[in-house]
């Protein structure tokens, strides 16, 4: 379970978040939704103790305070994030990459069957099968570096997974491979899910228990999967007029 | 493979070839002829005057890495006509290393590339001097300098560029880059749980080997650093 107490943020002087707070319990699916620049990317980041944020305030997981915590340590608890970005390494293999980050959790790994597990997603999210051994993300478009992510994400078998726009970037295919190996993993895992989208595809395939909203620095509205068709249909500033906020 | 060890200051012709070099002396002279390449890797201290000569139509990859000595090179490079040379140094430092590199483009259409990539801990730090002089009357040369360092100490480093044209009909570049372990690379690492120490090795050795494409010395490089 996470839950982030009267979470504050500042990023270089500046309040992004004020009093932020949320819980999602194991198993859950929660989506965020937010105009440009409302501080969903901020949140994520912030659970993971991105090292320029100023944060007040606390996160618990699994009851254990990781306001603090290294990124590192906060992912081998098994907080997984896809971020908006992925960012390309220029020297440093994918395979390598995810060797390193298997053996940091102590997981023995035989480099064939590794391979040929990674062979197998790679087909699966239709990916060429390159991207095993080439730097990460370098030279690869937007969608190819969130079906990378993918790739770690169901090699690395994290228990909370954040997917900040997953769906950016992605071609209609692609986002339909990408919902179908999610659900999978869901399915066989149950891991909590906090889905950060724009898009009303990727929600109703998910079928989120809780639909918030960010404005003004904090979650202001909670409301179900209607919330997020209302907000399709009528934008953020109507939905908030007629909710009186 | 052959490899060459020079114990006595000499004159070396190579002639389309690849070697592995280790020069033991101070003053080596090298005469390049056709394709041409050399890979040597330092691992005591020395101090070295090295000339290479490029002969007309001849070119030259020389991959050189240097493992935490410290040291000083002097490096002499007359290019004549038609030539291309890449001079590709990567130094993975714990000492005081100063590499003095200095071009003569004596005729036309030479092609110079010098890289080095300087990763320093401990008391690693770099002197780099390159001095690019091009003759009068000449035409059609191509040169860039890379110089690229990342620092984990509080040494100050040194880069001095010098490019003297004579000619007009030149293309020459300099760039330099000093800075530490970029921050956002260690925080994607560390978002698949990978250890700090571990993914700036990784990033180190990454750094280290993009000066090669040529896996025989990256993987003597990569032998070297997985003891560091
Ligand atoms: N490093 C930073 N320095 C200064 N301001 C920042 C920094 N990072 C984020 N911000 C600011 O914080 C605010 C929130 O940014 P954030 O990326 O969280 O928005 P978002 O809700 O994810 O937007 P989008 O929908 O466009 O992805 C923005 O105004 C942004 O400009
Ligand atoms: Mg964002």
């Amino acid at each position: 379970m996470l839950e982030i107490k009267n979470l504050s943020v500042n990023v270089s002087d500046k309040c992004i978040l004020k009093n932020f707070n949320l819980t999602i319990k194991d198993g859950e699916i929660h989506a965020l939704l937010g105009i440009n620049g409302s501080g969903k990317s901020t949140i994520c980041n912030a659970i993971l103790n991105h090292p320029e944020y100023y944060k007040t305030g606390k996160i618990i997981f699994d009851g254990k305070d990781i306001t603090n915590e290294h990124p590192e340590n906060i992912a081998l608890m098994g907080i997984f994030l896809v971020s908006q970005n992925p960012m390309a390494i220029e020297g440093v293999n994918n395979i390598e990459l995810i060797r390193s980050a298997l053996a940091s959790r102590n997981e023995k790994t035989n480099i064939f069957k590794l391979n040929e597990q990674i062979n197998e997603i790679l087909k699966n999210i239709n990916l060429d099968l390159s991207f095993a051994s080439r730097d990460v993300n370098v030279g690869a478009s937007g969608g190819e570096r969130k079906k990378n992510e993918i790739l770690h994400l169901l090699l690395l078998k994290p228990k909370f997974i954040i997917l900040d726009e997953i769906d950016s970037g992605l071609d209609i295919d692609s986002l339909n491979i990408i919902i179908k190996s999610l659900k999978k993993y869901y399915n066989e895992y149950k891991p909590s899910i906090l889905i950060i989208t724009h898009q009303m595809k990727l929600l109703s395939s998910l079928k989120p228990n809780y639909v918030h909203v960010i404005k003004n620095k904090k979650i202001s509205m909670t409301g179900s999967l209607d919330l997020a068709k209302k907000i399709e249909n009528e934008g953020f500033n109507e939905t908030f007029k007629v909710s009186g906020e | 493979m052959n490899k060459i060890v020079i114990d006595k200051d000499k004159f070396l012709s190579l002639d389309n070839e690849e070697v592995i070099i280790q020069l033991n002396t101070d003053n080596i002279n090298l005469n390049i002829l056709g394709n041409v390449i050399i890979n040597e890797i330092v691992t005591k201290y020395k101090n070295i005057n090295l000339k290479i000569t490029m002969n007309d139509n001849s070119s030259l990859i020389y991959n050189r890495y240097v493992h935490k000595v410290g040291g000083k090179l002097n490096l002499e490079i007359n290019s004549n006509n038609n030539t291309k040379l890449i001079f590709n140094n990567s130094f993975y430092l714990k000492n005081y290393y100063k590499i003095y590199v200095y071009n003569n483009i004596l005729g036309n259409n030479n092609k110079n590339t010098i890289d080095i990539k300087s990763f320093n801990v401990l008391n690693g730090k770099i002197k780099a001097l390159g001095y690019v002089d091009i003759f009068k009357n000449t035409n059609m040369n191509n040169l860039v300098e890379n110089f690229n360092i990342i620092t984990n100490n509080d040494e100050e480093n040194l880069i001095i560029p010098s490019i003297i044209a004579n000619s007009f009909d030149v293309d020459a570049n300099h760039f330099t880059t000093i800075s530490s372990i970029p921050k956002s690379e260690l925080f994607y690492l560390s978002l698949k749980g990978i250890k700090e120490e571990e993914s700036k090795k990784l990033l180190r050795n990454s750094f280290i080997l993009k000066n090669f494409n040529n896996d025989f010395i990256k993987d003597k490089i990569k032998k070297l650093l997985e003891k560091e």
